[in-house]
């Protein structure tokens, strides 16, 4: 009986978190003291949209970040700010403003190994719960404890790239 | 095929001049737009080069500029800030992969079936406003 009720452990277990990981995040930048447009065409300090034709591409920038979370589910979404690095990048080269930000996310090849911790920890969590039904009780609890903390907070990861071109408006009153 | 959205779409908050003096301004509506990619059976390590794209010149960021090219037609005046994206990764296999792998091999034969997705998934949400620049009165 104990044989086949592990066995339904084990198989729900497994069915119902051994199979999937996901992370979420969350990307802004609310402190930017320049513009930064995900398009070529950008306000200057006159409020006139310009285009390719009215800045100087100064130089492209990359920037790349892992960010991190966990697999449960219901955890909040970690929140990434930019605006600091993206400031630094335009002042650094004395530019009036970013055009063409493109924004990259992909999986991470952590997560393949938090799934297989997944796994593990699913089948020890069965494990666990079938010497809890034993006489050892206290050793079933503190697998059980482990292996559940593990399938709730491993963690995942996801890669972000960010780019974009620093520019220079031509024939531009000075901005504030 | 590029595809040109020929209005500003400012990543962040509103830009410099426009927050200082946000009387210039005229909110319209909040626009949000998504879009994701799927990668069947990636070889572990490999998932580090799938991605999407938004912003930029690139064709893969069509479904997200189609979105964003309707909520800006029209007027000339119209462009869209206050920019935060929300991505998503995840990650799957089988589940009959697994079992079978712990059925004939054990714990370990399950993690190492664990460690090879069948399939990586990358979404992003674009949140966004609406606005446009209120003509100055002479």
């Amino acid at each position: 009986m104990k044989t086949i009720a592990a066995f339904f452990v084990l198989f729900s277990s497994l069915q119902a978190v051994g199979c999937y990981t996901g992370a979420r995040f969350n990307l802004v930048a609310p402190n930017l003291d320049y513009p930064v447009s995900m398009t070529e065409a950008v306000h200057d300090h006159e409020l006139k949209v310009r285009s390719f034709d009215d800045y100087d591409e100064l130089s492209r920038f990359t920037l790349t970040f892992t960010g991190w979370s966990v697999g449960f589910p219901l955890s909040p979404n970690p929140q990434k700010d930019i605006s600091d690095r993206l400031n630094a990048i335009v002042k650094e080269k004395n530019g009036d403003g970013i055009v063409g930000l493109t924004i990259t996310v992909g999986n991470n090849s952590i997560n393949g190994v938090t799934m297989a911790l997944k796994g593990i920890s699913a089948v020890t969590f069965a494990a666990s719960l079938l010497i809890l039904s034993g006489n050892d009780q206290s050793d079933g609890l503190i697998l059980a404890g482990a292996s559940l903390a593990c399938l709730l907070l491993l963690p995942t990861a996801g890669e972000f790239t960010i780019s974009g071109t620093v520019v220079k408006f031509r024939n531009s009153v000075p901005g504030p | 095929m590029r595809i040109d959205v020929q209005k500003p779409i400012y990543f962040g908050n509103l830009p410099g001049d426009l927050r200082q003096d946000s009387s210039r301004v005229e909110y319209i509506n909040t626009v949000s737009a998504s879009t994701s990619h799927v990668k069947e059976s990636p070889s572990l390590g490999s998932s580090r080069n799938v991605g999407i794209i938004i912003g930029g010149r690139e064709e893969r960021s069509g479904d997200v500029y189609f979105s964003l090219e309707d909520a800006l037609e029209g007027d000339a005046a119209r462009f869209i800030a206050n920019v935060s994206v929300s991505a998503k990764v995840e990650t799957y296999v089988p589940f009959w992969t697994v079992f079978a792998q712990f059925i004939f091999t054990g714990i370990l034969g399950a993690a190492h079936s664990s460690a090879m997705p069948d399939a990586t998934a990358e979404t992003i949400d674009f949140h966004g406003t609406i606005y446009r620049i209120k003509l100055v009165q002479q």
